[in-house]
């Protein structure tokens, strides 16, 4: 697996935003019946999930990092990089980037793009947001989707699974210590492209008649024949980049993929449960967004006041999977935003 | 790992919720309420968990009785 070390960078905050808009297993029974959505909670282990149709990616992960740089006392054109990384787009073109680093009064010299990542983002999103950085340099990494508005009518694959939420992650160049150091491993394979796509709306299939508007199709069978196989190898590889043992790791940040994966691969791994805290009961699957809203969510008090030892897994669509292991402490999260309808 | 046919059959009817004993290895899938989407994976799993054989799905799909699925797992599983 190719891996990359960085160095001499900090994660200096993590917040996250998430639509106030709840929607519950009674909404599920509205769809699938009272049976079948019992059945489906339990499948998932999501209870809850935050949708709302009206607002877009870009408005979470807006949110976020205008608290985040508020909380953190940053000016705003301190920031020298922009990454907005999602597969909710606001538009085909431009990138959403540019828009946010206008809408966040973001210096005119900065660096932004758009990358087109998901379920494996938030470790590709540091490693590209740290590689950035020169000495001296920041650099906002803003990671979400809004899947709720690819979901098929009656589709039980996705609907009782996807949430919407958006983050901003702020990275220092930093003088070495021991928590400056990010390592990163990551795979692809994209023979298991199809089992997680959305045919329409691009380019290749635009006259498409097997999928309706843009919504996404998911094989839950070939994601997790996919997760079994590569995640295991994918933890044991990034503990070896970094020298820890499993033990000397705090907490393992996985992708919010779903419930019984996660026990699974949990048990598979002999990591205990307690070590891999969980957002999805409350939040559902939030695509590149789930590994900081787990952080921010079940994390907080830990990321403010102590040093710890976290790796943080992403896997999924794509195939693409990737990790990073990393120590953070005195981290600024302010408390989760929750967002009104626009 | 290896597994008694008594011991896969138990499994199977953890997986579609129903009580020990009810599937008998006769079955066929779309006639079992309980076997569905959700099933399936929890099928790879407990194959995974139990033999550490990974099933692969495109198999599975295919399986239409419950001796399908037992032949994806053939060679782990004893009288």
């Amino acid at each position: 697996m190719p891996v990359a070390t960085i160095n001499d960078v900090q994660v200096k905050g993590i917040a996250c935003a998430v639509p106030k808009r709840r929607e519950t297993e009674s909404d599920l029974a509205a769809v699938f019946g009272e049976k079948e959505s019992r059945r489906l909670v339990k499948g998932t282990g999501v209870s809850e999930r935050r949708v709302d149709l009206s607002l877009c990616t870009s408005d979470l992960c807006f949110s976020a990092a205008d608290s985040l740089l508020d909380e953190l006392g940053w000016e705003r054109d301190s920031i020298d990089h922009l990454i907005f990384l999602s597969q909710s787009p606001d538009y085909h073109l431009p990138a959403t980037a540019c828009i946010l680093q206008d809408r966040l009064e973001l210096s005119t010299d900065c660096s932004a793009f758009d990358v087109n990542l998901g379920c494996s983002g938030y470790p590709y999103g540091l490693w590209l947001a740290g590689k950035l950085l020169e000495p001296g340099q920041r650099s906002l990494l803003l990671v979400g989707d809004t899947q709720s508005k690819y979901l098929a009518e009656e589709d039980r694959s996705t609907i009782p699974l996807f949430g919407d939420a958006g983050s901003a992650t702020a990275l220092e160049c930093s003088v070495p210590t021991e928590s400056s150091k990010i390592f990163c491993s990551f795979g692809t394979d994209g023979a298991g492209s199809d089992n997680i796509i959305i045919k329409n709306g691009g380019f290749r299939a635009q006259c498409d008649k097997e999928y309706k508007r843009g919504e996404i199709y998911m094989d839950g069978a070939e994601v997790f024949g996919f997760a079994i196989q590569r995640v295991g190898p994918l933890i044991e590889n990034i503990l070896n980049i970094a020298n820890w043992t499993a033990e000397e790791c705090d907490d393992f940040i996985f992708h919010q993929a779903n419930g019984f994966m996660l026990k699974h691969i949990a048990e598979k791994a002999e990591i205990p449960l307690e070590k891999i805290p969980m957002s999805l009961n409350k939040f559902g699957n939030n695509s590149s967004a789930s590994i900081p809203l787990t952080l921010v969510t079940e994390r907080a008090e830990e990321l403010r006041n102590q040093s710890r030892n976290y790796v943080m897994v992403g896997f999924g669509v794509g195939w693409s999977w990737g990790a990073a292991a990393i120590k953070m402490g005195s981290v600024c999260v302010p408390d989760l935003i929750e967002i009104d309808s626009l | 790992m290896i597994m008694t046919k008594a011991g896969f059959y138990n499994i199977l009817d953890d997986i579609i919720e129903e009580d020990p004993g009810t599937i008998s290895g006769d079955e066929l899938l779309a006639d079992l309420e309980g076997w569905d989407s959700l099933s399936v994976v929890a099928f790879i799993a407990a194959m995974d968990k139990h033999l550490g054989v990974a099933v692969t799905p495109k198999k599975l799909v295919e399986a239409a009785s419950v001796a399908d699925l037992m032949d994806l797992v053939a060679g782990q599983i004893t009288d």
